[in-house]
């Protein structure tokens, strides 16, 4: 349970992320200066740890240490030289699929999928994005639809767009979330069996054609 | 870019991820850090910069399921912005002297110094509308009183009516808790 410090922290967050806040582009120059800052700044912050890191080391004593090393060494090096053998392991928290069952495979549970999408689109990209979340798009030479599912308990549709009209309705005894603008749905999300799901159309959906979709996901 | 793909790659990979936040909330940090900067553009720059250094720094210890991350990329850029002000403020006594980064009342500036804190927070969580709003712009923004009475379709004298009877308000209820401002 939070404290009140914590509840009121976040309703000072959630209310500025609903507000309209004032906004000055940045140029590309701008963009590129600040990144150059934001990376020498980073390094900064590695060198003064490293930096404090010695001055211990010293004080801590060097005889001391050295031993230590000495010892270690010795225990450590046949392992090392094992590993240098090895390929170093890069964690990419994108991985791409030629086909869908291929990725519901490498997730290990079965997941759920839309069977029928409005004619014209089909499958662009398939996607697991850390190793939890299945992430498909559906593309017409125009319009996108990205789909996700995951057996995480929370938002995984990646939006968080301050929509103008948000409803709940039912869909197949779901309890759906629809938000969009202009009568158009953009965001759809919804729980089941305790799996996440949503879909998003950056170009918008009508009501009928979520509904076509979410009834034919199995 | 999705912010959920940002959080991602601020995990994964330092530099495409403070990229990629800078380049979709960059405007957003810039904005605040105007109103409490002004033109001075380095410093504009380094505030941003540090802004998002800040959010890489944490993105391992914050919650981010609430999908708050503008919200608190906002409040990182405004706290970053503050003390940035307060730095030139020591450096550069004749610096912010003609511009309306707050009213000179000592009561606003204690506000505006300390509206981050949890209860002052709170207090004006509890206040109703669009007085919260005001309050947030005027105090954890540093809008003008203009800017917000155009925004929010009233007039000069209501804001400035509404910001004077909150304050007497806020300053009721902290010195019944035992605070004073």
């Amino acid at each position: 349970m939070k404290d009140n410090n914590t509840n009121s922290t976040d309703n000072l967050l959630e209310y500025l992320d609903e507000m309209e806040i004032d906004s000055v582009e940045l140029s590309k120059d701008e963009l590129q200066k600040i990144h150059k800052l934001e990376l020498e700044k980073i390094k900064s912050k590695k060198v003064k740890v490293s930096k404090r890191f010695f001055n211990w080391k010293i004080s801590s004593g060097l005889v001391a240490a050295c031993f230590v090393l000495v010892l270690s060494i010795s225990i450590s090096v046949p392992k090392i030289i094992e590993h240098i053998d090895q390929p170093t392991k890069i964690v990419n928290p994108y991985i791409e699929y030629n086909d869908v069952d291929t990725a519901i495979e490498e997730l290990g549970y079965d997941a759920m999928v839309p069977t029928k999408m409005p004619e014209e689109y089909t499958i662009s990209n398939v996607v697991i994005i850390d190793n939890t979340i299945l992430s498909i798009d559906y593309e017409t030479a125009s319009e996108k639809i990205n789909y996700r599912t995951s057996e995480k308990n929370e938002d995984i549709s990646g939006d968080f767009t301050i929509y103008e009209d948000v409803k709940q309705i039912q869909i197949d005894n779901k309890d759906i979330t629809i938000k969009g603008n202009h009568d158009k749905i953009h965001l759809v999300s919804w729980k089941h069996n305790n799996q996440s799901f949503s879909m998003y159309s950056n170009q918008g959906l009508s009501q009928k054609q979520v509904i076509g979709i979410i009834e034919n996901i199995e | 870019m999705e912010d959920n793909t940002i959080i991602l790659l601020l995990k994964t990979d330092a530099s495409q991820g403070l990229y990629e936040a800078t380049k979709k909330y960059g405007g957003l940090v810039k904005g605040i850090c105007i109103k409490i900067l002004h033109n001075r553009v380095e410093d504009i720059e380094e505030c941003i910069a540090d802004t998002f250094v800040s959010l890489w720094k944490n993105v391992n210890s914050i919650d981010f399921n609430k999908g708050a991350l503008k919200g608190y990329i906002a409040s990182i850029a405004r706290n970053t912005a503050i003390n940035r002000y307060n730095k030139l403020k020591r450096e550069q006594t004749d610096y912010i002297q003609n511009n309306d980064f707050v009213s000179e009342e000592d009561l606003e500036d204690e506000i505006a110094r300390k509206s981050d804190s949890a209860i002052l927070q709170e207090l004006i969580n509890d206040m109703g509308e669009p007085d919260k709003e005001i309050f947030i712009r005027r105090f954890f923004l540093f809008e003008r009183v203009k800017d917000i009475a155009n925004r929010l379709q009233l007039t000069i004298k209501t804001v400035d009516n509404k910001l004077f009877r909150g304050k007497q308000k806020l300053r009721k209820q902290l010195i019944e808790r035992g605070i004073t401002l």
